[in-house]
């Protein structure tokens, strides 16, 4: 009796429905393909903020075609009223809930994450102790190409209860921090200043973005830490080095000395 | 401090600008103009879909029917500028300035690339007898010696610095002289002086030695109008004959080197919005546009032709250069390379390693390449950036967010 009613609320599929669902399916599916390579594409050929905004719109341009064509198929398959709806949801979330929960909450996750924006291509985010630039959002995953060229897929559903951090939040800003260890005796102000030098003179940096030094006192010596901003998040490495490579050179050419490995260790 | 120059009025009664004027650099209005600001914009749309050029792809190419004119020919009919002419207009805007008694000791003067602001300034330390100050040298900024510019022996002696930009070096050991330099300057240690600043260097310096603006002044953007008083200055400054310069495209007199007619030609204001305002930019493209029939004799008989007086004499004017496109790849390297260029007003090859995170030998091929497509150019043995590239290098860095001047907007 059940099986009936189930099946009643069901429409023909005779076959211009199915060609009419098929054209709607293909059309979608020809879109977000589309939007999947024009958009990164045209935010590979931008920079600053408007490449952050070209790559946002992806997933949320895919979720808007996924849900049209949904509601669009919706009525070739079922009569659409409530007593309807409520039976097939019912029966389909006990399908779901059992067979398949973790893919599912992957893509409602998915869709909290577009609304949400805990991360966007182009942002710089860590989840699960896995750093790298986000490549891709996809409907149940999201893509991160760490910096040593590895590519990872993420579900979503690590939203819900794992801590994801994300350097720059949709924005060209992202802090990069060059460690010093120094020997304690020195003049910590002028090392202050040789190292906001450093900072200012990088090709790398941002000028408008600020630059701090900031010390810390060990037992084994001072730990300086030279933050600032590159020009484009994706050169944090090369100005990371840069800053070091610099960084070293004029300390030593300036006679300061630096801590040493064996005193740490010890001290620790 | 900085006064208005006195306006010309026309002979409808409408006032006409002086032709050289200085004003606070915030006064500053470049010139602009809509069609060439859709032209920038769509020149920017079709860099996204194009790729590198190569030397074939060149954009210097001839108009189909016209040839360039030989070098000394552009040179007699666009001779060099009078930098002595500001002169007065830069005298009226300091008029009572003395350096103390409580006013800022010494006065910026702030130009972009080839606005001509030194020559300026260069120009007046030889018309007033004072000392010019030279730039110290590269081992002076590394090692912040200052004895370079020892004080003067009496404090109220006026001296000019025209060039700043060569007194630092964007180096982590390269900015404590500049440093100390502004900050002894500017309490008056050295007497009254004049200090001339490249604008890129200037927007870089705000960050190592943040500078009051109240005393910067720069000269005013060259509108068309302007542009056109100086293009038939130039003409006429060399010869007797007269000059007409056509538009190859539709036939139109552009200008005539003895016309005293107030109109402005949409070519001419092309040219100004597309330079900003900048004289010695604007001059470059003018000259880069020139042509001449091929019937037209060779350099000797044009030389004859421009000498023989009461002749009237047509050259064309081709379409406007466009900045060459810049390679893709290396496109990081190159925009490092690039803006280091500006930031110094041009460096010489053995500095270049220094400040920048690349090995001399990549740096210079980097260099050849670029030399190729004509984006910079060696000068005195040191490498600039082309002044037909500058608009070009300035939109491909203002694109990737690096730090630009005041005069970029």
């Amino acid at each position: 009796m059940e099986d009936v009613k189930i099946a009643d609320i069901f429409n023909t599929l005779d076959a211009s429905v199915l060609l009419h669902l098929a054209f709607i399916v293909g059309i979608a599916v020809l879109c977000i393909m589309l939007i999947q390579k024009i958009l990164p594409w045209l935010g590979g050929q931008l920079h600053d903020q408007r490449r952050h905004y070209v790559l946002a719109l992806v997933p949320l341009l895919r979720l808007v075609i996924v849900v049209g064509a949904f509601l669009l198929s919706l009525p070739l398959i079922i009569e659409p009223s409530l007593q309807n709806m409520v039976a097939l949801l019912g029966t389909l979330g006990l399908a779901l809930g059992f067979a398949l929960k973790d893919y599912v909450s992957s893509l409602i996750a998915g869709i909290v994450a577009t609304a949400e924006r805990p991360y966007r291509s182009g942002d710089w985010i860590e989840i699960d102790g896995v750093y790298g630039e986000v490549t891709h959002v996809g409907l149940r995953t999201v893509q991160i190409i760490s910096p040593d060229d590895t590519l990872y897929h993420i579900p979503h559903l690590k939203i819900w209860n794992e801590l994801i951090s994300n350097a720059n939040n949709g924005t060209p800003r992202l802090q990069t921090v060059a460690d010093f260890y120094l020997d304690s005796c020195h003049d910590g102000a002028i090392a202050r200043h040789i190292l906001y030098d450093v900072a200012l003179s990088s090709a790398y940096v941002a000028h408008r973005e600020p630059i701090q030094v900031i010390l810390d006192e060990k037992p084994w010596g001072t730990h300086y830490q030279l933050k600032a901003y590159p020009v484009d998040p994706q050169q944090q490495f090369r100005f990371r080095s840069d800053l070091n490579i610099r960084g070293r050179a004029v300390l030593v050419s300036q006679g300061f000395k630096f801590a040493s490995a064996a005193w740490a260790t010890a001290s620790e | 401090m900085p006064k208005k120059n006195e306006s010309v009025s026309k002979p409808d009664g409408s006032k006409l600008h002086a032709l050289w004027e200085v004003v606070a650099l915030d006064a500053f209005s470049a010139p602009k103009s809509s069609s060439e600001q859709i032209v920038r914009k769509w020149d920017a749309l079709k860099r996204l879909f194009q790729r590198s050029t190569t030397v074939g792809e060149s954009p210097f190419k001839p108009e189909s029917e016209l040839q360039q004119l030989p070098h000394e020919f552009v040179e007699h009919l666009t001779g060099p500028v009078d930098w002595s002419a500001p002169l007065s207009a830069f005298a009226a805007t300091i008029n009572g300035w003395s350096g103390t008694a409580g006013e800022p000791a010494v006065v910026f003067m702030v130009g972009p690339p080839w606005s001509g602001h030194a020559k300026v300034l260069h120009a007046w330390a030889a018309a007033l007898n004072v000392p010019c100050i030279k730039p110290p040298t590269t081992q002076d900024i590394l090692r912040n010696n200052l004895d370079w510019m020892a004080p003067s022996p009496e404090r109220s002696q006026f001296w000019i610095m025209p060039e700043l930009e060569r007194c630092y070096l964007r180096h982590a050991e390269g900015l404590e002289m500049v440093r100390s330099f502004l900050e002894q300057a500017m309490r008056g240690i050295y007497g009254p002086g004049i200090i001339g600043c490249d604008s890129w260097a200037w927007a870089y310096l705000q960050y190592v030695w943040p500078v009051p603006c109240s005393n910067v002044l720069t000269l005013q953007a060259f509108d068309a109008s302007r542009l056109t008083r100086l293009l038939r200055q130039l003409s006429i400054a060399r010869s007797s004959s007269r000059y007409c310069f056509k538009n190859a495209s539709n036939g139109k007199t552009v200008l005539c080197s003895d016309d005293a007619s107030t109109e402005i030609n949409a070519t001419v204001h092309q040219i100004a919005a597309r330079c900003c305002g900048n004289v010695g930019l604007a001059l470059s493209y003018w000259r880069a546009a020139l042509r001449s029939e091929p019937e037209v004799p060779d350099e000797e008989e044009s030389k004859k032709g421009a000498d023989s007086s009461g002749d009237e004499h047509i050259v064309w004017l081709g379409r406007l250069p466009t900045s060459p496109v810049l390679p893709d790849e290396c496109n990081e390297e190159i925009a490092l390379l690039l803006h280091t260029l500006l930031l110094h007003n041009g460096l010489e090859e053995e500095l270049l390693h220094k400040v920048l995170p690349m090995p001399h030998l990549h740096i210079m091929a980097l260099l050849l390449r670029l030399l190729e497509l004509r984006i910079v150019e060696q000068v005195a043995g040191r490498w600039h950036i082309a002044p037909l590239a500058y608009s070009g290098v300035c939109t491909y860095l203002r694109a990737r967010n690096y730090l630009l001047d005041h005069f970029q907007g």
